[in-house]
Formats: structure tokens, sequence, C-alpha cells
């Protein structure tokens, strides 16, 4: 196991190195200039000129990208033009934040939508099948900034039970961290909801068919027994599949859900490297969401051999 | 045979009676089964024979109350298990009548064990499922039933998974489960189809033995005339289905009443060579829903006449303990042309 975890590991490098020249390449094209936003919009061209200089960009975007694979050789993800501190700092500072809301939006979502997906694949075609079935829908195509503010009217305009809006780091107010992180974390929560919902249903559907899950009913076993212990432990495979698919979409829902709430995540640094063209931060904050998807999915393939004999032993 | 006899006054141990099941399809209800009944005795070897989509396996779920729900269910008629009815009965008595007094084995071995449990753990599961003992207990009577349906290693074995293990290995582990909390009635829906010839022969060893050691009912359902003549007792034919023959293994086979039965034995010489498909007559039986009014074998029937089409069918006993359902048996005449 731990030969095949370090030959994925090599094999992702290639790929993260990819994803840099990329955003680097991207980030050449696209039009802007970090000296600009800098310097603020009444700075005259001298000084503008000498910002670039001592961002060194004034030399050729070869010679600089040649200097960014040299420093990440030695570990170094360089320095943020705007925040003045090492992109690796940064980042490390704000994992804590966007990893609390994603977990926490795992939380709600898995156990929610396993259940659902359970009791209208048991009840298909009846009346609540529909009902859940709709609702996974509404939560796949309303977009999460829709229901974010929606969110923030009911729950803390309205009701006043949660804040619109901060982060309070959980060693600060245990109390404090889970009100201020539920909120992001059901928006976030809901699309996913919608479609682990939607697999779920359709995997139990076909499972639900099995020779085993009769032999389990001929056993004597329970209807709940049944369902759970049988169908959806076989169903597990392709679940955790989609789950690790989610995490696709939890990063742009972080990039959204983190402005909207003003959370300071790694979802709002990416945003703000973007805006201010702040080129060493883009290509670090980038070069981690691609680390973390690669890591996500070595995961899910380790835990397929956790969750399937067969693939176990294969 | 000597168990059928002995229990002739005894309240028999399962006993169907006029048995309907139909399937909702679009619009309409098609029958499946319709008015079979039969009687099982402890300790007794019923076989049931008939070609394929005759109702032999919906008549075997009906028994646990196993219907492939929701479309299909019984519509009528009882299934009485010690004189309950199963058909009527709540979840909690099925699920202590399943897998406790009757156990169930399926055709295909291959997708009947859960993937992902080990063998072991399955089995337990049934005995915890029925009784009140402590896990590391029940592990030892799952290795002790391996040992018992002959399968080598038997502790090493449990804790193996299903895709470790071959076919004729998967069955006895079926069995293992089935037997596990001594049920009084063992159904078996074709346990070899899916096996070869040589591990076939000693699933049904088994089976019979486990029958006579436990005194337990066996129910065997085949397409095989030469297994039903090795192990049972009695026997059932259906067709279309309806029982259409009724008789204790010997006589059917000495002196098969009804034309299917006839036409089945016909390239089986009596009580010797085995015949794996059921295929001496000519076309294929109706489909339900397009069953002809009448005999629903008329259009294949070799000696049919114009009144099978409006003759109300009926079991119609002609010795004792002998029984077919044609027109012919009406007039006490009988369908040998020799
Ligand atoms: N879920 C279902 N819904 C509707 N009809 C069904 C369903 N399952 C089976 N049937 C029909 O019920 C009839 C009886 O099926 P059954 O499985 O009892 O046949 P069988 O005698 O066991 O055949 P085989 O020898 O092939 O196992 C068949 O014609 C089949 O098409
Ligand atoms: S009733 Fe008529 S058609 Fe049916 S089996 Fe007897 S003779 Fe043949
Ligand atoms: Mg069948």
């Amino acid at each position: 196991m731990i030969g095949y975890i370090m030959r994925r590991l090599a094999a992702a490098v290639p790929v993260l190195l990819m994803v840099s020249l990329l955003a680097f390449l991207l980030m050449q094209i696209v039009p802007g200039d970090p000296a600009y936003a800098m310097a603020g919009s009444d700075a005259s061209v001298t000084e503008i000129e000498a910002i670039r200089h001592d961002l060194g960009l004034d030399r050729a975007w070869y010679l600089r990208l040649a200097d960014w694979y040299l420093a990440l050789l030695r570990g170094d993800l360089g320095h943020s033009y705007t925040l003045r501190a090492d992109v690796a700092d940064l980042i490390i500072e704000r994992i804590p934040v966007t990893l609390s809301i994603a977990l926490y939006s795992l939380l709600i979502a898995i156990p929610c939508s396993i259940a659902m997906g359970i009791v209208a694949a048991r009840f298909r075609g009846k009346l609540i099948d529909l009902g859940i079935m709709t609702t996974a829908l509404l939560g796949v195509s309303l977009p999460n900034f829709w229901i974010g503010i929606m969110g923030i009217l009911f729950f803390s305009v309205h009701l006043g039970w949660l804040p619109s809006g901060g982060y309070v780091p959980m060693g600060e107010d245990i109390g404090g961290w889970i009100r201020s992180m539920t909120l992001p974390a059901l928006v976030l929560g809901t699309m996913q909801i919608g479609l682990l919902t939607r697999i779920t249903r359709s995997e139990m559907l076909d499972i639900m068919h099995k020779d085993y899950v009769r032999t389990a009913r001929a056993k004597g076993g329970s209807e709940l027994r049944v369902l759970v212990r049988h169908a959806l432990r076989n169903a597990l495979v392709p679940i955790v599949t989609v789950i690790g698919l989610l995490f696709g979409m939890i990063v742009t829902g972080a990039v959204v859900v983190e402005q909207v709430f003003s959370i300071p995540g790694v979802g709002r640094l990416i945003v703000q490297a973007i805006l201010t063209r702040d080129y060493p931060l883009i290509q670090g904050t980038l070069l981690f969401v691609a680390g973390a998807f690669v890591l996500i999915n070595l995961l899910v393939d380790i835990s397929y051999a956790y969750l399937d004999p067969r693939i176990r032993q294969a | 045979m000597s168990a059928a006899a002995s229990t002739e006054t005894v309240a028999p141990l399962l006993s169907v009676e006029h048995l309907r099941i139909v399937a909702a399809a679009r619009r309409r209800e098609d029958l499946l089964v319709e008015d079979v009944s039969f009687a099982v005795h402890a300790g007794e070897f019923l076989g049931i024979v008939g070609e394929s989509g005759c109702g032999k396996s919906m008549t075997a779920l009906s028994m646990l109350g196993l219907l492939p729900g929701p479309n299909v269910r019984a519509s009528g008629g009882r299934v009485l298990f010690d004189g309950q009815d199963i058909l009527t009965m709540g979840g909690s008595s099925l699920r202590h009548l399943r897998g406790n007094d009757v156990a169930m084995i399926f055709q295909d071995p291959m997708s009947s064990l859960n993937p992902v449990q080990t063998i072991g753990e399955q089995i337990v599961e049934t005995i915890l499922l029925h009784e009140k003992i402590g896990r590391e207990r029940a592990w030892a009577r799952a290795v002790e039933l391996l040992a018992e349906v002959n399968i080598p290693a038997a502790a090493q074995r449990a804790r193996d998974y299903p895709h470790q293990l071959s076919g004729g290995m998967r069955q006895r582990v079926m069995i293992a489960m089935a037997i596990a909390c001594k049920p009084r009635l063992l159904i078996a829906d074709e346990p070899t189809t899916a096996l070869d010839v040589t591990i076939q022969a000693q699933i049904l060893e088994l089976l019979d033995r486990l029958r006579r050691e436990r005194g337990m009912a066996v129910i065997l359902i085949t397409h095989d005339l030469g297994v039903i003549a090795e192990y049972a007792d009695r026997v059932l034919v259906m067709y279309s289905g309806r029982i259409v023959e009724r008789a204790e293994v010997a006589s059917l086979f000495a002196q098969p009443l009804h034309p299917y039965t006839h036409g089945l034995l016909g390239s089986v010489p009596p009580l010797e060579e085995e015949v794996d498909e059921l295929v001496a007559i000519e076309g294929q039986p109706p489909s339900p829903g397009a069953w002809p009014s009448g005999c629903r074998f008329q259009p294949r029937c070799p000696q049919s006449r114009p009144e099978c089409a409006s003759w109300s069918v009926r079991l119609i006993e002609s010795e004792p303990d002998h029984a077919a359902a044609c027109i012919l048996h009406e007039h006490g005449e009988t369908s040998h042309a020799d």
C-alpha cells in the first residue's frame, strides 16, 4: 500500500507542474499588471516602472518562469506582492478556515443525502420520492450566491439566529466558530446534497434488486438492516467516488461562499490574488488546489480498497 | 413413500391452499399462479418441476412472503405454515419465520451472497438475527456449519469473501446459512442449475443428508426429472401457473396421467437416464396474460379435443395421492396411447 501511495504521488508531480505552467501562461495572456494595482490610480509612469523593476516584471516571462520553478525546487512558493508575506504562510494560515467549511458542509451533506437517497429509492414513485428529488434538483440548480443571500436574509436578518458573515477562529470561541460556519456550510452543502442524493437513490435502486439483498431479506433481517447493512454498504463505492468529485464543487463553492460571508479562507485568497494580479499568490494558491485534488483522488482510490474486498485482493 | 404414508394423519407443516399470484402490468393484472394447492409434511422431500416461467419461483417465494413487490402479489388463497397464514403475516412475524422456520436457497450462488462481507459474517448474521447468543459463539457455530456442509478448512474459509470461493463452495455456504437456525422447511430453487454435473450431485446429496439427519422438509424446484426420480418423495408438475399433476414419485414415473407429464417423460426412460432440459414437447409455453381459456396446455397437447377449450380445469384424483388436471381423466380414460 505504501509503495502504491508513493507511486501515485510521484505520478502527480508532472500534473502539478503542468497546472503551474498553464496558470502562469494564462496570467501572461490576461491583460492587467500588478504594478498598476499596487501603485494606485494616480501613480506616475516612472513610479509604475520602478515597481515593475522591483518585482522583476521587466524581465522576460521565461526567465521569471524559470525562477519560479527553481524556487519551487527549494520548497519556496515565493512572496506575495500585495500582502507582503510568504505565499506558503498565507495559504497555510487559511487552510483551517476553508477546511472547516468544507468538512462541515460534508458533515451536513453526506448523512442528509444518504438518508434522503435511501428513502427516495425505497419509496420510488411515491410522493415522498418526488419531494426529495425536487429538493435535490433545486439544490443543484440554484446558484450558491443566491442561496447564500437568501440564507442571510432568513437566518440572520429575519430570525437573527446566525451571524451574516465574518469568521470566529475555533481556538477563540468554539460556539462562535460553529455559529459563524453554519450558514456558509449549509449553503455549500446544498449543492452537494443535490448531487449526492441523486446518486444514492439511483445506486440503491440498482442494488435493491440484487440477489444478495433478497438473501438478506430471506434471512429475516429488518427492512432497515437490509437497506443499510446490505444495499447501502454495496453502494458505497460509487457514493464515495461522487464525494471525491464533489471536491471540485467545494472549491468553486468556497470561492463564492467565502466572498458572500466575508470569510478569510483560501477561496477568498484566490479571488484577491487574481483581482490584484498577484502572480506568486495566484501560482501558489492554484498549485495548492491542484495538490489537494490529487490528494483527494488518492484518498478516494485508497478507500475503494477498504470498501470492496474484490478491489483489495486484485 | 414411507414418509408420506406415515404422516397421513399428522397435520402438514406447510399447506398451500388455492394460491393465486398476480403481477400488475400496465392497466391490467397478469395471472402468474392460479389455484395451486399442496401440502408438505415434516421430513418430506417434495419436488416441483415445470418449464421456465410456469410460476415455480413465485410459488416458492410466497412461502417466505418474499414476492417481488410492489407489482407482484398474492391475490388469493392461503399459505399456512404451522397453521399460520404467511400471506397475511405482519412484518415481525415474517422476520421471525424467515431464516428461522423457513429458509431458502437460490439458483445463482454467484450473486446470492453479499460480496463485501466474509461468508462467516453472513452466517453469523443469520444466527444472531434469531438467537440470543454472543458473537463469538455464533462464529464458532458458523465454522461448524461450514464443516457440516463439507467445506474443507472451514475455520479459515469463514474469513474468505464470496469471490474467493468456487460456485459449488458458494452454494454450500448458502446451504450452511440456510440451515443455521435449524429451519423446519428448506426451499431450494434450482440450487444446482449454475453448477457443473459432479458438483450438482454433491450438493443434492448434501441436501438429502441434511433432510434425513435434521428431519426438515425440503422443497426442491428443478428442471431435472432425473433429480426428482432420485431424491423426491412426491412431485408437483406445474404448467402455466397451475399444478397439472401431483403424485408420488414412483407412480408419476410408472404411470404419468397428464399429457404434459407424459411429454416431459417422453425422452426419459423412467428412473434411469437424466435429462438436463425439458425439451420433449414441441412449442413454447404461452406467457402469462396470453394463456388460452380452458386447459392451458391445449395448443401443445397431442390429445386435445374441442371441449378442452371450455373445460373448467381442476385436479382430478384418479388414484389415491395421484391427481391430474386433464379432461381425459374426467371420463376415466388414461392419457396413454399404448
Ligand atoms: N417482477 C416480476 N414482475 C412481473 N412478472 C414477473 C416478475 N418476475 C417474474 N415474472 C413472471 O412470472 C412468471 C413466473 O415466473 P417464475 O420465476 O415463478 O417462473 P419459474 O417457473 O421459476 O421459471 P424458471 O424455471 O425460469 O425459474 C414468469 O412468466 C415471469 O415472466
Ligand atoms: S385437457 Fe385436453 S388439452 Fe388439456 S391436457 Fe387434457 S387432453 Fe390435453
Ligand atoms: Mg425460477
